[in-house]
């Protein structure tokens, strides 16, 4: 099967069909990013399918040599901080990604859930987007911290340090959720 | 290594590895260092357990939208684009000037012509070309249907619903490939590709030993969605042998109201 790079060339090149291979490739996993970045199913849709348009839209600024998915997530960071600037208009983006989200649930939703994907999934919530978002680019995009160092245009050093401490954090708000039992 | 240069290189090992000495270092360095130890296994800890995530599958809205908007894009490209094989023909035959309407239609003519007189010289040529043709469409088969059954035994719920969208653009299945896909329809543990079970199985709908395995699979379904999509399904093809299976399915007690009502709906409509 012929890789995402020499896809994306023919998808640039004018073969805009081709862009199917792609997004049946990638389109499940870009949604799970957005929806772990945003917690909504169908603002995560609507972004993923944007996603998609940005491809096309801007597939002549595509060069053969970078690699395709390192481009699709810069587009993908790109969207998600236009979907929330559009949100909150008044707050710089850097605070927005700094910034500790508010918690989902009450404490008694909380109480009654014990599975451990579902405080895990809470755990990641109470993350601040910048640790959240390194978290979700390494583990589940599988990519390599160079490629995220370049996305985040800050250096492999720092994409490390910011790893190691948002599983230190994330680890924390388990420990928390699960009601400090372990 | 110190402690300092082990704590760096910690995300190191968890995701991009390290190279084959550094990581003999670092391994003796936890295993004369407890807080180094404690440390690296409490992120080690998380970091494996962060695979309890599944990935969750979007509605199937996104694929029908997405299809449709690139067919769109194409048709505007293709309509910004009036004078794409103007542009052709100037590649091939730089400085040579349109000619005039009339001689441009005389031109045509003449190439036609010519095609015919050569349609007609060759007709042994044109079957031994429908011929490789055939082959060819056969090879291509076959190539999707091992790259379909390659992707349906994979354990990324993504890549067996990437497989199943593959089988759509076959044109003669062979029976390992149905049988796989009936096993998908019972087995798979996840809903959303038993779901796509159920439509890549219509293409193939025709034939009478799918209409009775999907008739079966009923009974096998927990799932309301799935047994929703079956009885859809079913209904669509006429299948009266599915009407039994229908009065079986509500003999049961677990049934939601939506899947009772359908199936009831579903056998006077078969009947």
């Amino acid at each position: 099967m012929p890789d995402d790079e020499h896809v994306m060339v023919q998808v640039r090149d004018g073969r805009v069909e081709m862009l199917a291979i792609l997004f049946e490739r990638h389109h499940v996993r870009i949604y799970n990013f957005f929806l772990r970045l945003t917690a909504n199913r169908p603002l995560s849709e609507d972004l993923t399918q944007e996603l998609f348009l940005r491809i096309l839209k801007y597939r002549h600024t595509y060069r053969g040599e970078s690699k395709f998915s390192t481009w699709m997530y810069q587009i993908a960071r790109n969207l998600h901080i236009d979907q929330l600037r559009s949100r909150h208009p008044e707050i710089p983006i850097d605070d927005l990604y700094e910034e500790p989200p508010c918690p989902r649930s009450c404490p008694a939703e909380e109480a009654e859930s014990g599975q451990e994907a579902d405080l895990l999934a809470r755990a990641m919530e109470r993350l601040p987007l910048r640790k959240r978002e390194v978290l979700l680019l390494s583990r589940f995009q599988n990519l390599k911290y160079g490629e995220i160092a370049g996305l985040l245009a800050c250096s492999v050093e720092s994409v490390k340090v910011q790893v190691h401490r948002s599983l230190k954090e994330l680890r924390r708000h388990y420990l928390d959720l699960q009601g400090g039992t372990r | 290594m110190n402690c300092q240069e082990v704590r760096k290189n910690m995300p190191d090992l968890l995701n991009d590895g390290l190279p084959a000495d550094a990581a003999s270092k670092f391994r003796d360095h936890l295993l004369a260092c407890r807080p180094c130890r404690e440390e690296f296994q409490e992120l080690n800890e998380t970091w494996l357990r962060l695979g309890v995530l599944e990935e969750e599958q979007p509605g199937p809205e996104l694929r029908r939208v997405f299809y449709r908007r690139l067919e769109s894009y194409k048709k505007e490209l293709a309509r910004r684009q009036p004078g794409a094989w103007q542009q052709r023909m100037a590649r091939f035959l730089p400085g040579w000037p349109l000619p005039a309407p009339a001689l441009r239609f005389a031109a045509a003519a003449l190439i036609v012509a010519l095609g015919f007189s050569a349609g007609f010289f060759s007709g042994a040529a044109k079957k031994n070309t429908s011929g490789q043709l055939a082959a060819l469409n056969r090879e291509v088969d076959s190539l999707k249907q091992q790259v379909s059954l390659s992707l349906l035994s994979q354990p990324s719920a993504s890549a067996r619903l990437q497989g199943l969208s593959m089988t759509s653009q076959l044109q003669d299945p062979d029976p390992a490939l149905l049988k796989t896909l009936l096993t998908v329809l019972d087995n798979d543990p996840s809903v959303s590709v038993r779901l796509s079970a159920v439509d890549a199985l219509y293409l193939f709908a025709d034939r009478e030993e799918v209409r009775a395995a999907i008739t079966d699979s009923l009974s096998r379904q927990t799932s309301p969605l799935v047994q929703i999509a079956l009885i859809d399904l079913m209904v669509a093809l006429k299948e009266k042998r599915a009407a039994a299976a229908l009065k079986k399915l509500l003999a049961g007690n677990q049934l939601i109201p939506e899947v009772r009502q359908r199936a009831q709906s579903g056998i006077s409509q078969i009947l």
